[in-house]
């Protein structure tokens, strides 16, 4: 059954993916989570959201993404949004530069509502415009170095990079979380600091899952 | 599929574009209007829309001459001025931007005809001039989607109209048109043509046409009122027809519903936490739901599922995400047709629990998203996280019964305007001691839903019901349902004996069940039942030897399908599973009961002069008829509610010592039960196997892999969740009820 498969993880992680109004972020997910790509795909309205798991080492990682419409910038969502994310991807469109120049305010709004070692990825998609680029690969790799962010660009048309970005913020989290319990101290309405995370349930608190997590 | 609340109006019945602007406000609502008036209607809205356009769309290039020489030092492309023409003029060009990239990407799988330039520039048009009209608003992604299908919808009217003009085309040609409407004498004359050519030769005036297709003619012709500025299906003037409904949607037309509502960032005015109104929407969804599947409701707020993460998208386009457009246009109908304006004039929508609530259409939209919900509802209850939740809540299936959907949406509507009045937490708790009394009301509107008879005692029941919950809304209500009850007393002692007569011949079972209830320890208000259930009979001798010779399996069946819908209800309370199991057992049920249709259609419409009468008058003095008759006026509904009384039904079947408390009837009821016995006995037995069938879907379901399940090897293999867990607990139960019930 369906359900009893969705157990079948040693960790939960949840992703988030912003981002301006189509660069692609639905495409992303899709391409991610469903292996399909639309040149017609509808604009987002609110959240939307997939799962996916890949596995990493010899554990099952879980990945919960909500992709939110690119208009929703201004929070009517509510900042529950971010809440228990442990992972980012803050995508532009490479060829349009403003879609660039906006993701400083998304990165300062990503900041302002999840914890510090939330994994963010910067990636420039729609790579396989060539012709049309209007954002060169030394411009992000230089401002990912400075805000200190993973970068990749992507093209979910053309499956480029697309398994790889997830695979790599995951992986990333991963790693944090298997090394140390993430500190999520900062975070009011988080669990008390020195415990690993619960996920109870609740999994809008991404976490390490069950039994699994706090032998290693 | 119209609404009591807007009057049907025959001219449209195969037009929805121009139902809908009745039902938005467009054109006149009234069906007793003229065509004439429709017309000026149409005309001033058009002319209304064609003014703002002209207004706001500019061209800094044009118009300069006729108000004398612009002041060059504002007026220049470059101006710093955002006052001046050119800024606004590049503020909108960068709205169009945008307005255009949500537009390119509507209804790809409809391109044919979303994404043609012409419907893509009027699309385009339409909301540039509603965000500069209303600026404190703004475009939002999503509002594309709440427009596309009323344009699509008054493009289908143009198309139906053609087909129709094309049929009866010698009714338009050039010997007709150079007269204006109504011109019996050319249209006389046009016979000889007609004959000629021997042409449907039937219809040779507009007054041999049918009412509907005359109609059609008068509103669309060039010469009547207006000209054509007044023609009401009209291609020309779509793109101000669309406008005009879109307005009237997004700001409500002074209604409760205003889609802006949904899109708006700031908090609710009657908000106490200082919430957005989708949120406060979304807090009323859930409220809604909590009050009809507790179960439901406290998986999802335990998972951490917060409404507004489905519910946005689902109100802000008003469903369009979640079906298909020919499927979202029956649900739009339903959402139009509910009268937007306040539901209860004297109360001042500031004293409603939920804003949204207090109108018929504010109470669908929410009902329509509490059903969609509740269609999900065995899914829901399978997924252990809140992501997997919303995965499901917002790829709702493709496949489903879009009827029903609709059907328990304006069930729960009704509920929902009810349970939403100020008073109605009062009532809940001193009237109705069950925990959660809506809840149990719907599991039981629920469990009936596929019921056409057997419910003619429940008629009376559900009258008193809604009286009993209209007095206590009255200061005197003590004193008044004391005076009511002494009443139904005196009555019932009066008529009781010619009814135990008629029935001891005629063997009907209910009357055991109903003389039973006073025994039963529940409060006293659904006593009065009861009682008002065999005062019922006992007022109407007739009634009741005409029930009873139809046969008494049939009397037998309705009381067994009240089981059915009390065991299906307590499938879905306890186990957890699957709502599933109670349409199922209803369907079962609705084969036994096919032969009582007709005896109850009987009963049910003979006017008694005392019970059924009265029952009326209490109807009308509830709030349900407030808005003209939202509940009352659906026959299909009414049986729904009635069944109010079912439960306590149940308890007799299961506590037969109970009836034994010693009082007077008992003994008839005893001489009136053995000869039922048999019958009842038999369709008991029944039951019990089509429940054991029921049990066996249900553990397949769990359990795929192995065709030969058994609770404990379920049991073994599931023990990991405690949602399982308990489904399987009550799986077992509900095998114990069907051993029992083979047994006896």
């Amino acid at each position: 059954m369906a359900y009893r498969a969705e157990d079948d993880y040693d960790y939960l992680f949840k992703v988030v993916l912003i981002g301006d109004s189509g660069v692609g972020k639905s495409n992303l997910l899709s391409r991610f989570t469903r292996n399909e790509f639309s040149l017609e795909s509808k604009s987002t309205i609110g959240v939307e959201f997939a799962t996916r798991s890949i596995r990493v080492d010899d554990k099952v990682v879980k990945a919960q993404i909500w992709d939110t419409a690119g208009q929703e910038r201004y929070r009517a969502i509510t900042s529950a949004y971010y809440r228990g994310a442990v992972g980012a991807l803050v995508v532009y469109d490479v060829t349009r530069h403003v879609t660039f120049e906006n993701v400083e305010r998304w990165l300062k709004e990503l900041r302002d509502h999840t914890d510090a070692n939330i994994v963010i990825m910067l990636v420039g998609n729609k790579a396989d415009l060539r012709h049309l680029r209007a954002v060169s690969v030394e411009d992000a790799k230089g401002f990912a170095e400075r805000e200190s962010t993973f970068f990749m660009e992507t093209s979910a048309l053309e499956s480029m990079n697309v398994e790889s970005a997830f695979t790599e913020v995951l992986t990333q989290i991963y790693r944090v979380v298997s090394k140390k319990a993430l500190d999520i101290g900062d975070d009011p309405a988080a669990p008390p600091r020195g415990q690993t995370i619960n996920v109870g349930g609740k999994d809008d608190v991404s976490a390490v899952k069950k039994s699994g997590c706090c032998s290693s | 599929m119209t609404m009591p609340g807007s009057p049907a109006r025959p001219s449209f019945s195969s037009l929805r574009g121009a139902r809908w602007r009745a039902d938005l406000g467009i054109l006149p609502g009234s069906a007793a209007v003229s065509i004439d008036e429709l017309r000026r209607a149409a005309a001033d809205t058009r002319r209304r829309y064609a003014n703002l356009r002209r207004r706001l769309l500019i061209d800094p290039h044009l118009s300069k001459d006729e108000a004398g020489a612009p002041d060059l030092i504002v007026e220049n492309p470059l101006s710093q001025n955002p006052d001046s023409t050119w800024g606004q003029y590049f503020r909108n060009a960068e709205l169009e931007k945008m307005l255009n990239q949500d537009l390119s990407r509507l209804y790809p799988e409809l391109g044919d005809f979303f994404q043609t330039s012409a419907c893509q520039s009027m699309l385009g048009r339409i909301l540039l001039v509603w965000s500069l009209r209303y600026p404190e608003f703004g475009y939002r992604q999503g509002m594309h989607e709440l427009l596309a299908p009323l344009l699509y919808v008054l493009h289908a009217d143009v198309q139906h109209f053609k087909q129709v003009r094309d049929l009866h085309e010698e009714l338009l040609d050039d010997d007709f048109d150079g007269q204006t409407f109504p011109d019996r004498s050319k249209l006389n004359r046009s016979d000889r043509k007609n004959n000629v050519e021997g042409r449907t030769s039937k219809i040779r005036s507009l007054a041999d046409l049918d009412p509907d297709t005359r109609d059609l003619f008068l509103i669309n012709d060039a010469y009547g009122a207006e000209g054509e500025l007044g023609i009401i299906l009209s291609e020309k003037f779509m793109e101000h027809d669309a406008y005009s409904m879109f307005e009237n949607l997004m700001n409500g037309a002074q209604g409760v519903v205003a889609i802006t509502d949904f899109y708006s960032l700031s908090p609710a005015p009657e908000s106490s936490t200082g919430s957005t109104p989708v949120r406060e929407a979304s807090s009323a969804i859930y409220h809604l739901l909590a009050s009809v599947d507790s179960s439901l409701h406290s998986h999802l707020v335990e998972l951490g599922v917060e409404p507004q993460y489905f519910a946005l998208r689902w109100l802000r386009v008003l469903f369009g995400r979640e079906f298909s457009l020919d499927n979202l246009l029956f649900i739009w109908d339903e959402i139009f047709s509910s009268p937007n304006h306040s539901y209860s004039t004297d109360i001042s929508t500031t004293d409603y629990q939920f804003k949204v609530l207090s109108s018929p259409r504010g109470a669908l939209i929410l009902s329509m998203a509490v059903s969609m919900m509740l269609h999900l509802r065995s899914s829901l209850l399978g997924s252990e996280h809140a992501t997997s939740c919303l995965v499901r809540l917002l790829n709702f299936p493709e496949d489903i019964d879009l009827k029903t959907l609709i059907e328990k949406a304006t069930i729960l509507q009704s509920l929902a305007l009810e349970a939403n009045l100020p008073s109605s937490s009062v009532r809940g708790k001193s009237l109705l001691t069950t925990p959660n009394y809506w809840e149990e009301t719907w599991k039981i509107l629920q469990s009936s839903i596929d019921q056409k008879g057997g419910d003619v005692f429940k008629m009376k029941g559900r009258g008193f019901l809604r009286r009993s919950l209209s007095n206590t809304n009255t200061e005197s209500n003590v004193s008044r349902s004391k005076a009511a009850n002494s009443e139904n007393n005196n009555f019932t002692s009066t008529a009781r004996q010619p009814t135990i007569d008629e029935l001891r011949n005629t063997n009907v079972v209910p009357a055991k069940l109903i003389n039973s209830v006073p025994h039963i320890p529940i409060e006293e208000q659904k006593d009065h039942i009861g009682q008002s259930i065999s005062e019922a009979i006992g007022s109407n001798p007739k009634n009741a030897h005409e029930t009873g010779q139809r046969d008494g399996y049939c009397s037998t069946s309705g009381e067994i399908k009240d089981s059915l819908g009390a065991a299906s209800g307590y499938l879905s309370r306890s186990s957890s599973t699957s709502l599933s199991c109670g349409t199922e057992y209803d369907r079962d049920t609705h084969h036994m009961e096919e032969p009582c249709v007709p005896c109850d259609d009987n009963v049910v419409n003979e006017p008694y002069p005392h019970s059924g009468c009265r029952d009326r008058t209490d109807e009308a003095a509830t709030t349900m008829n407030r808005t003209s008759g939202i509940v009352d006026s659906h026959p299909v509904q009414q049986e729904r509610l009635c069944s109010g009384d079912g439960k306590l039904k149940i308890k007799y079947d299961q506590n037969p010592t109970m009836a034994e408390g010693g009082q007077k009837e008992t003994l008839v009821i005893r001489s009136i039960s053995n000869t039922a016995d048999k019958e009842l006995t038999r369709t008991l037995r029944y039951l019990g196997e089509s429940m054991v069938e029921n049990i066996q879907a249900i553990e397949l379901l769990f359990q795929p892999s192995s065709l030969s399940t058994s609770v404990e090897k379920l049991e073994k293999s599931m023990s990991r969740s405690t949602e399982q867990a308990k489904a399987v607990a009550a799986l077992k139960e509900l095998r114990k009820i069907s051993d029992h019930l083979r047994q006896i």
